[in-house]
């Protein structure tokens, strides 16, 4: 199972909010966000739940499980 | 801003004066003090009294470079290495400044009794580092112009470049480190007698600018609760990186293990202990910047 996310998405709509302002809103690192953002790191709870609130999205709306055998085989048909 | 400018550039023409005043000094008091002169000439006694308030202002310009370095490496992302890098040698070369003048002290001791020219080759080496940290900063100082930022100015929290930068830092003093202990265990520097004690001031002036930045990155967060200092992900790298570090060392540990049960070098205790150490900095430092720098999971 892989952690998907639309981070990116929401910052564009969200006046094109930049990764810095992003994790100067929730108290992180801009790495962290770009980190999140590629997948490369699952955030916390507390984390996952503060982006939440800063989009006014639920967490399920902004992350969501994807299993990666269904991945590969997008990949695939691509 | 203008006149903060001027200042600065009157203080680095100042340094570079001084700079060319000592190497004068050294050359002229070393042709002088030969062991037909017993006793230094009153020139020699007042040239090398005036090299020590010179060496103390160029020891004020590195303090000035270390402050622009240091306000380099907190705005400034896509120079975290060179500054860390650089921060180093300012601190280095800062410290051994005082050095020139225990050397030069020492010199005027005992060319009577024996052969100097070790001395002077190290005071015309540590002269030359000194004044490439002083040219590479004045460089720096004309291409970077921060002048006009705080040094203590708030950061935002879980920054990235602090924390890169002490990792950076740690890594650079991990090298110099190792060098410096393996140099001095060669015997090159020093009598065998004094290779623990060599080695012991080696590995302290290496550490000094690590101590420094994070003293700096503490004085920096004083203010936030312990928690905010850094963020999950920096938290995540960082036990990665002690992880690794750890298991790294383990196979030197067995080595060492071995190299004292067949009695294979018969190095100090001491020199192990530090080696092993150093080495441990330098791998968990590398870990952590791989992690934090290439977004690994």
């Amino acid at each position: 199972m892989k952690l998907k996310n639309n981070i990116r998405k929401l910052r564009f709509d969200k006046n094109e909010m930049s990764q810095q302002q992003l994790a100067d809103l929730i108290g992180v690192s801009r790495m962290t966000i770009y980190s999140i953002e590629k997948g490369k790191y699952v955030p916390s709870t507390v984390l996952a739940l503060k982006i939440a609130q800063v989009f006014a999205k639920p967490v399920e709306e902004i992350f969501t499980l994807v299993e990666e055998k269904r991945m590969e085989v997008k990949k695939d048909e691509k | 801003m203008k006149n903060k400018k001027l200042l600065i550039n009157v203080f680095s023409i100042i340094t570079l004066l001084l700079f060319a005043y000592c190497l004068f000094a050294y050359i002229y008091i070393q042709s002088q003090l030969t062991v037909t002169m017993p006793e230094p000439t009153r020139v020699v006694k007042i040239l090398g009294s005036i090299t020590i308030p010179a060496l103390l202002i160029i020891g004020l310009y590195h303090l000035f470079l270390l402050v622009h370095a240091l306000k380099i490496l907190t705005t400034k992302t896509e120079k975290i290495f060179s500054s860390s890098v650089y921060i180093v040698m300012i601190v280095l070369s800062g410290i051994t400044l005082l050095s020139d003048i225990i050397l030069l002290s020492d010199i005027s001791k005992e060319y009577l009794l024996w052969d100097v020219s070790l001395q002077w080759l190290m005071l015309y080496g540590f002269t030359v580092f000194h004044l490439l940290v002083v040219l590479a900063g004045i460089i720096s100082v004309q291409k970077n112009p921060v002048a006009n930022l705080k040094l203590f100015k708030e950061i935002d929290r879980g920054s990235d470049n602090l924390f890169l930068a002490i990792h950076y830092i740690a890594f650079t003093t991990g090298l110099v480190g190792i060098s410096g202990i393996i140099f001095a265990m060669t015997g090159l520097v020093v009598p065998a007698d004094f290779n623990r004690h060599f080695m012991l001031i080696a590995v302290r002036l290496a550490l000094f600018p690590l101590t420094l930045i994070i003293v700096y990155w503490v004085v920096k967060m004083r203010n936030k609760p312990l928690r905010e200092w850094i963020d999950e992900k920096q938290l995540a790298d960082t036990s990665f990186g002690a992880l690794a570090s750890l298991f790294f060392t383990l196979p030197l540990y067995a080595l060492i293990c071995l190299i004292d049960l067949f009695t294979v070098w018969s190095l100090p205790v001491s020199f192990w202990v530090m080696l092993i150490f150093l080495i441990q900095l330098v791998v968990f430092s590398t870990v952590v910047i791989i992690r934090n720098r290439h977004a690994v999971n």
